[in-house]
């Protein structure tokens, strides 16, 4: 019996365990087949894309939310003004916690409707406190009760953002605008961002958000309201679909006592210039150092 | 907000005769003024409503003024709320906030406040959230 090398042996084993190992390190990729296409599994980071690879992506994206959830969405890619920074107060002397906000936040950004999510949070304080740990967000019934204040909470856009500083795929980052985003289709689901944030207010899909198809706002941006994908976190834009056209965000519009007041920072003719300008104004936490665009005051 | 009927004010008024006048001659004014109970400081229908001229307005110069402009009227004493309301810093709105590319709708005082009795009336809350941590109680700092 002619012998077989021993080489000749542990070449044939080597190969044959190389070409097996090499077959499962490729095996996830037969799985994407089912539901992320090649093209979704080789987009590129939102800054790189080409005006002609954003309109393709638009494109597929508006044709699965067809597919997913039978209705006709439009969804842009709606860039920042120059010379427009946008800020945000809110009058806490004026606020009465009825969360209208909260709930036209939940319709307008195409939010999980089981889970009632929404950017906003309305912290039920106590007057005189501005501990935010005691605050209360599952207050119920008539408001406002006599010895409490209360205190939407949203993103406050920092001028140095925690959550971007950690994010490790560089997924979410701050626009010319002042405004953090998210490229829900980089993002890998970490949720370091999550924990970075002071104020609470990143969110992330458990699942992948589930509409009744008429409750869909159909007006979308890649960047805010563009229903997500499941494994992805989320925020606040100050509905950008919406601002970056000159509209004033939902929460503000849903605001039934007028507490909220919304423009740009740049303008030395706003309105929330004058604000800040003329009201006690103050931030959260400030001794953080996030400098939040998003402020607060009291009336005398 | 109190519903008034929608009747004319000179229908009864229009020949210079007060609510005092009327309702000593039994003319019943409790359909067409509804539930107005009026909780506005020391006012009465006089500091607000012309009393020879039920149609109009006065302010406390004498001067009549059309109900489309309650504002003016309402600003004579509340002028810290009405400075606010054009700084854009008092009143809900809706539309544009670069008014170069759209046009905005304001609320006027009268929208939101009862004019017989303006302090804004409580609300029941909405939406509350479904948060999987709401069942502990804060702890203090």
């Amino acid at each position: 019996m002619p012998t077989v090398p021993r080489r000749t042996v542990l070449k044939a084993v080597g190969l044959t365990l190389g070409a097996s190992a090499f077959a499962r390190a490729l095996a996830p990729l037969t799985e994407f087949t089912a539901d992320v296409s090649a093209d979704e599994f080789l987009q590129k980071h939102y800054k790189e894309l080409t005006p002609a690879e954003m309109q393709t992506i638009l494109r597929r994206l508006e044709a699965d939310a067809k597919a997913e959830h039978g209705v006709d969405v439009t969804i842009e890619d709606v860039r920042p003004t120059p010379g427009v920074e946008f800020g945000y107060a809110l009058n806490l002397s004026i606020c009465i916690g009825c969360r209208k906000c909260a709930e036209a936040c939940h319709e307008e950004n195409n939010h999980d409707r089981a889970t009632q999510n929404s950017y906003i949070r309305v912290l039920e304080m106590d007057m005189g406190s501005l501990d935010m740990a005691r605050g209360r967000v599952d207050y119920e019934g008539t408001v406002p009760k006599a010895d409490k204040f209360y205190m939407p909470v949203q993103c406050q856009q920092c001028r140095n953002p925690p959550c971007v500083t950690v994010c490790p795929v560089e997924a979410t980052w701050q626009e010319s605008d002042g405004i953090t985003v998210v490229d829900y289709d980089w993002c890998i689901g970490c949720r370091y961002c999550e924990a970075a944030c002071p104020y609470h207010a990143r969110r992330f899909n458990w699942k992948q958000p589930e509409i009744p198809a008429a409750d869909i706002n159909p007006v979308q941006a890649y960047l805010s309201n563009r229903i997500r994908p499941q494994g992805v976190m989320e925020k606040c834009t100050f509905c950008l679909h919406r601002t970056r056209k000159g509209r004033l965000p939902a929460c503000l519009e849903a605001c039934p006592t007028g507490a909220r007041v919304f423009g740009n920072l740049l303008d030395p003719a706003s309105e929330i210039r004058w604000v800040l300008e003329n009201k006690r104004v103050f931030v959260l936490k400030e001794d953080l150092g996030t400098s939040p665009r998003f402020y607060y005051f009291f009336d005398e | 907000m109190t519903q008034l009927a929608r009747v004319d004010c000179v229908t009864c008024h229009g020949v210079g005769l007060r609510g005092d006048t009327l309702a000593a001659e039994g003319v019943e004014g409790e359909a067409v003024h509804g539930d107005v109970e009026l909780h506005h400081g020391a006012l009465t229908c006089d500091s607000c409503h012309s009393p020879g001229d039920r149609a109009t307005l006065r302010l406390a110069n004498g001067d009549t003024l059309a109900f489309a402009d309650t504002m003016t009227l309402c600003a004579q004493c509340h002028g810290v709320q009405t400075r606010d309301w054009r700084r854009g810093s008092h009143g809900g709105m809706n539309g544009y906030w670069d008014l170069r590319r759209g046009e905005r709708v304001r609320n006027h005082c009268v929208d939101c406040h009862d004019p017989h009795a303006p302090a804004y009336k409580p609300v029941r809350a909405v939406f509350p959230p479904r948060d999987r941590y709401l069942k502990s109680e804060p702890e203090a700092h």
